[in-house]
């Protein structure tokens, strides 16, 4: 089919343009430090007062140890801030490259991966903090740690289907972008982050119908409690194979259509 | 390798979500931009209708039309930024577009900075970009500057490093779109200078530009667009065609009869005219910018009195205007006069 052919030869030759989309999300970074003394140390520096002044207030209001809601906090608190940044440039990617899309034939997936590349390389400088966290984790380190390398493989791949299916609609819908975004800062008390689904009955429904606790959940177990939670493994996968088609048909549906919106 | 780019019936449209139904706004739209038509309730303007094209090699095609024929659409069509809705475009190679230079200037970052970043867009590699850098350093003329953050520049100076960036990673094929802008004299011969080598490298050109002059000086081939489709395709007379029209269309009518049966430069002296006497001119066969001036006997030396005139135009006679004055309209590429006229006693 002509359009599924379109579809992967945008994607491949938006891949093999790795050079450009890396520079454009560090030019991002750069952008937004730029004259500071600190520079991308920030991300580190802002990110660590935060949880920590988080675990100060917090903690004084649960009945888990200091250790283990602050080892909990910085790492669901790493995760949410990826997650929520992630889908916040999800819906602009287009918006932002919009003096781009008008003027070059640069296939479109370079401006998602730009958008995904600039998260995960704030990612990166998060986790640098969240792995000191784990110092203070109270279960003993296992093998079953490593289950967190196909769970950020995963949250890679969310990354990439939620750009495919936010930009476009973000650039058509107008409302969407501010929909989502009161939407997360809503999630954002529904997820166990501040406190933790063995509190109380009702809080682990909560947890259990909000599907971003899972994605957390797949990373911080393992890490923090040595289990991996199968419950939330389905979750995921279910979600990345809906989303994957998902955003195949919106890519497919929108390409010919997103410069016009624009 | 050969090299071409075609276009077979591109037709393109657009919805139209601002257009309330019965408003009046859609029938003055009507005569600048594309056909407005509804369907299922919708407004949708033609901006492209059956528009085809093929050049090849060398081919430098210029396009005229009016604000909103759609010149600047058919361009992202053939860029490849625009998808047809009907018809194909097929293209030897990328096309690179230039709609405006100082995309994707980032004012934060180095001169130096933002010509790698504008070589990356352009699809080329670093090493390629690396081994470009030093001349386009030198034909920015930049200096020190190219280490300081844009921000930093004038206007002018962010012009120099666009029109520099631009022009160094164009590819074979290209389309522009009313691109000669600001910078100093002194730049403004180096870009004409740096145009006409680009243009020798760059095979395939199509150019969208108001300036007849302009475009006389590039293409070789012409396409008159009007209401999305194609009035005229062919060499440079569809230009003269083209303007002519426009021409006319300016000159109040009647007076625009009097000038088309007449070629030169005479005296029209109507009686009851409402203009009264009025110098007219019409010069068949001349391009660029002409200039109409006087001279008088008893004083020496010209003086302008319109500094650019059309092919076709009327003068109404000024009341310093006296017997024994010189008229004479040049041609101010090569200062040479196309016609003139010595008024007479009695006049």
């Amino acid at each position: 089919m002509g359009t599924i052919h379109e579809l992967s030869d945008d994607w491949r030759k938006s891949i093999h343009m790795y050079t450009l989309w890396s520079n454009l999300a560090l030019e991002d970074l750069r952008d937004r430090y730029r004259r500071t003394v600190l520079g991308l140390m920030w991300i580190v520096a802002s990110f660590a007062l935060f949880v920590l002044v988080k675990v100060l207030v917090f903690g004084q209001l649960t009945a888990a140890s200091r250790a283990e809601f602050g080892v909990y906090v910085t790492v669901g608190f790493g995760l949410w801030a990826f997650i929520n940044s992630m889908v916040m440039d999800a819906c602009t990617a287009y918006m932002h490259a919009r003096p781009w899309i008008l003027a070059t034939s640069t296939p479109h997936p370079v401006f998602l991966l730009q958008a995904v590349f600039r998260n995960w390389m704030v990612f990166a400088m998060t986790m640098l903090v969240m792995a000191l966290a784990l110092y203070w984790k109270p279960a003993p380190w296992s093998i079953r740690a490593w289950s967190v390398l196909p769970a950020l493989a995963m949250l890679f791949l969310t990354s990439i289907w939620l750009a495919a299916i936010l930009a476009p609609l973000c650039v058509r819908y107008r409302d969407l972008h501010h929909t989502v975004q009161t939407g997360m800062r809503l999630i954002f008390f529904a997820t166990p982050i501040l406190w933790m689904p063995t509190q109380r009955g009702s809080l682990a429904l909560i947890a259990k119908y909000n599907p971003i606790s899972h994605f957390i959940a797949i990373v911080r177990d393992p890490l923090m409690y040595d289990r991996i939670p199968m419950g939330s493994w389905a979750v995921v996968l279910a979600f990345n194979a809906a989303g994957m088609a998902l955003g195949v048909a919106v890519y497919a549906a929108t390409r010919r259509r997103v410069a016009h919106w624009i | 390798m050969s090299m071409y780019l075609r276009a077979e019936g591109i037709g393109i449209e657009f919805p139209v979500t601002t257009l309330e139904k019965g408003h009046s706004v859609a029938a003055s739209v009507e005569q600048l931009g594309g056909r407005i038509h509804l369907r299922r309730g919708k407004s949708y303007v033609r901006a492209l209708d059956e528009v085809s094209l093929d050049l090849d090699r060398g081919d430098r095609l210029a396009l005229v039309g009016h604000n909103g024929s759609g010149k600047s659409t058919l361009l992202r069509v053939l860029a490849g930024i625009y998808h047809p809705d009907s018809g194909v475009v097929h293209r030897s190679g990328t096309v690179s577009g230039i709609f405006n230079m100082s995309l994707g200037f980032r004012q934060e970052a180095t001169g130096y900075r933002n010509l790698v970043l504008k070589g990356l867009i352009a699809g080329r590699t670093r090493a390629e970009i690396d081994a470009a850098l030093p001349e386009i350093a030198e034909f920015t003329g930049l200096g020190p500057y190219l280490d300081m953050p844009l921000h930093t520049y004038s206007q002018g100076m962010a012009m120099r490093l666009a029109f520099a960036a631009t022009t160094a990673f164009s590819n074979d094929i290209l389309v522009m779109d009313e691109w000669i802008g600001a910078g100093d004299a002194n730049f403004q011969e180096k870009i004409i200078g740096r145009m006409t080598d680009f243009l020798h490298a760059s095979t395939i050109v199509v150019l969208a530009s108001h300036s007849t002059r302009l475009l006389r000086r590039i293409a070789n081939k012409a396409l008159w667009l009007e209401h999305g489709r194609i009035r005229r395709y062919g060499g440079m007379e569809v230009i003269d065609e083209y303007e002519d029209e426009v021409l006319n269309t300016k000159l109040p009518s009647g007076l625009r009869e009097l000038i088309a049966g007449n070629t030169g430069l005479w005296l029209h002296a109507a009686d009851g005219a409402p203009a009264g006497r009025q110098l007219l001119w019409n010069l068949p066969g001349t391009v660029g910018d002409l200039q109409l001036r006087v001279s008088s006997p008893d004083a020496s030396g010209n003086r302008i009195v319109r500094s650019i005139v059309r092919r076709c135009g009327a003068w109404p006679l000024a009341p310093w205007v006296r017997p024994g004055m010189h008229f004479e309209i040049v041609d101010l590429a090569d200062q040479a006069t196309v016609a003139e006229l010595v008024l007479e006693e009695g006049h």
